[in-house]
């Protein structure tokens, strides 16, 4: 029974920061006050350790912190959950093979601390350490062979092809979302479609995305109907397709209204605001599920977006202030 | 007598017709680089309120980019802006190229090799990196224009200079140098005549 894990994540979700927090963080007039505002928190702990700190160093604990929240949750879940949670896990590990993989195509050496990695050591079985000292963008992929991305080595001839790291990334993406389709059947029958539909809203989100970049930035059509992801929720295949297609700014927000909060944004350029506005939707989309019901495992889909949310926002903040960006742009930008 | 010419004045009528003919051209040359000083300066005013216009313009463009690079560092955090940054395998290389205007060899640059955007990158870093593209050839304009200034307002000085100094010392020099020679071949034709007076007396005297 998951109902310990349910109740523990209610537990867990006063250790999140308030509102109020996020709001006084964010009209910080230095950055020490940043970390005196942070120290009587769940950060406080890591933020001691650290002799000197600044933005880099808090981002990688605000990176450690999800990282640790989202291990304990593995602790306390049962064994078919934990596949589940395990698989959904691996979107940090893609986001670290994603970087050093980046690095690689330009091959500028690069120390691994810069790429500011999520620490999932404990969670993850591929070997960072091995793949950022690979010589080349291909024989990275190669090393790929061996673990659950082995497909992703087929994608060698499109990276070839326009010598962009798009369709690795989105190779990588797909098997994701495949595999945790697959371990979907792991849930409780009554969750398996609430959390399916929040896995697609976030598909949608990715395929927004990637859709607009044929209009908006001249993107090859055939790359681009290569990138979308399979299993969305409001917007169908043939309609993505269809889009791709598309000039007419007004025709793209009518054929993809669900999204056109996101799509104005993107249309504009700025897709700093477009990606925020992404994050709200899909804050929006999870917090309806809980609203419905509090003691199913949407509650801690809940929670672990907003974990993620949390650190983000805060990621946000340290930035922003160590580059002296105006404190309004922070509440724009907070999800 | 401290002249443009030094020691080498002769006061004969074949030098002061040679020196008639080099003041004529000296003259002309004066006119010449007069007519170019003041296109120079008009050159000059037109390209400073270009530029004034521009840089104005570019800067706001600027500052506004940067901004949204800062928020795209913020957003999407240091670790993939640095790997989205790693990625990039083309550097931009410029060719700087002699053209010459009036004249004057002016730098113009010339893009020679540029990163590629299209399909590389993802959310957010797309957009901050085509702004910046965008930036790249107005600031390779604004450069070019400003060094140009540089030159311009550089070689109109040297004009100035070259034209106060015919102006001032070169031509009144060989004029005095002129009025000098003329003085001396008067004063020559005039003890000549004198001489000639005397001969002419003294001869009538004999005869008489």
């Amino acid at each position: 029974m998951h109902t310990y894990l349910i109740t523990r994540c209610h537990g867990l979700i006063t250790h999140l920061l308030s509102p109020q927090i996020i709001e006084s963080l964010s009209t910080t007039k230095t950055f020490q006050e940043i970390l005196d505002i942070l120290n009587p928190t769940d950060y406080g702990r890591n933020i001691r350790e650290k002799d000197q700190i600044d933005a880099f160093k808090l981002e990688n604990i605000f990176n450690k912190k999800l990282i640790d929240r989202c291990e304990y949750l593995l602790k306390v879940a049962p064994e078919n959950i934990r596949e589940f949670l395990i698989t959904y896990y691996r979107k940090f590990e893609i986001q670290n093979i994603m970087r050093l993989f980046r690095g690689k195509i330009s091959r500028v050496p690069i120390e691994i601390s810069e790429y500011a990695l999520f620490p999932v050591e404990d969670i993850s079985r591929i070997n960072f350490e091995v793949m950022a000292e690979t010589g080349d963008a291909e024989e990275f992929i190669l090393t790929l062979k061996n673990t659950p991305y082995g497909q992703v080595i087929k994608s060698i001839e499109w990276y070839r092809k326009y010598n962009s790291f798009l369709p690795i990334e989105f190779h990588l993406k797909q098997i994701y979302y495949n595999m945790v389709f697959q371990t979907l059947g792991c849930l409780p029958k009554e969750d398996k479609e609430k959390v399916s539909r929040l896995i697609r809203a976030h598909i949608d989100i990715e395929n927004c995305f990637t859709i607009i970049a044929s209009s908006v930035y001249n993107y090859d059509e055939e790359l681009i109907e290569s990138l979308l992801i399979p299993y969305p929720l409001r917007l169908s295949l043939p309609t993505l397709k269809k889009v791709i297609r598309t000039q007419s700014p007004q025709e793209i927000l009518k054929l993809m209204s669900p999204y056109s909060e996101v799509l104005k944004h993107s249309l504009t350029k700025d897709e700093t605001l477009a990606h925020t506005a992404a994050l709200r939707l899909l804050l929006n989309e999870v917090m309806q599920q809980r609203i419905i019901d509090s003691m199913n495992f949407t509650y801690v889909m809940y929670y672990l977006f907003l974990c993620e949310f949390e650190c983000r926002d805060l990621t946000f903040i340290a930035i922003a202030k160590h580059h002296n960006i105006e404190p309004g742009s922070y509440l724009v930008h907070k999800i | 007598m401290s002249t443009v010419l030094g020691a080498g004045v002769k006061p004969t009528r074949g030098f002061l017709l040679e020196l008639k003919k080099r003041v004529k051209f000296i003259e002309e040359g004066h006119r010449l680089l007069e007519m170019k000083r003041d296109e120079l300066g008009r050159e000059l005013r037109s390209s400073l309120d270009t530029l004034g216009t521009q840089r104005s313009e570019l800067e706001k463009r600027f500052e506004k980019a940067l901004e949204n690079l800062l928020r795209a560092y913020a957003s999407l955090g240091s670790g993939e802006i640095e790997s989205n940054k790693a990625s990039t395998e083309k550097k931009v290389s410029i060719e700087v190229l002699p053209k010459s205007v009036m004249g004057i060899l002016v730098p113009f640059l010339k893009i020679v090799e540029r990163p590629i955007l299209k399909n590389k990158f993802g959310v957010i870093t797309r957009s901050t990196a085509h702004e910046f593209e965008d930036l790249l050839e107005d600031l390779l304009k604004i450069t070019e224009l400003e060094s140009r200034i540089e030159m311009i307002a550089d070689d109109l000085e040297k004009t100035n200079r070259k034209v106060n100094a015919l102006e001032k010392i070169v031509i009144p020099d060989y004029n005095q140098v002129i009025k000098f020679i003329e003085d001396r071949i008067d004063e020559d034709m005039l003890e000549e005549i004198i001489r000639t007076k005397l001969v002419r007396e003294l001869i009538h005297r004999r005869r008489v």
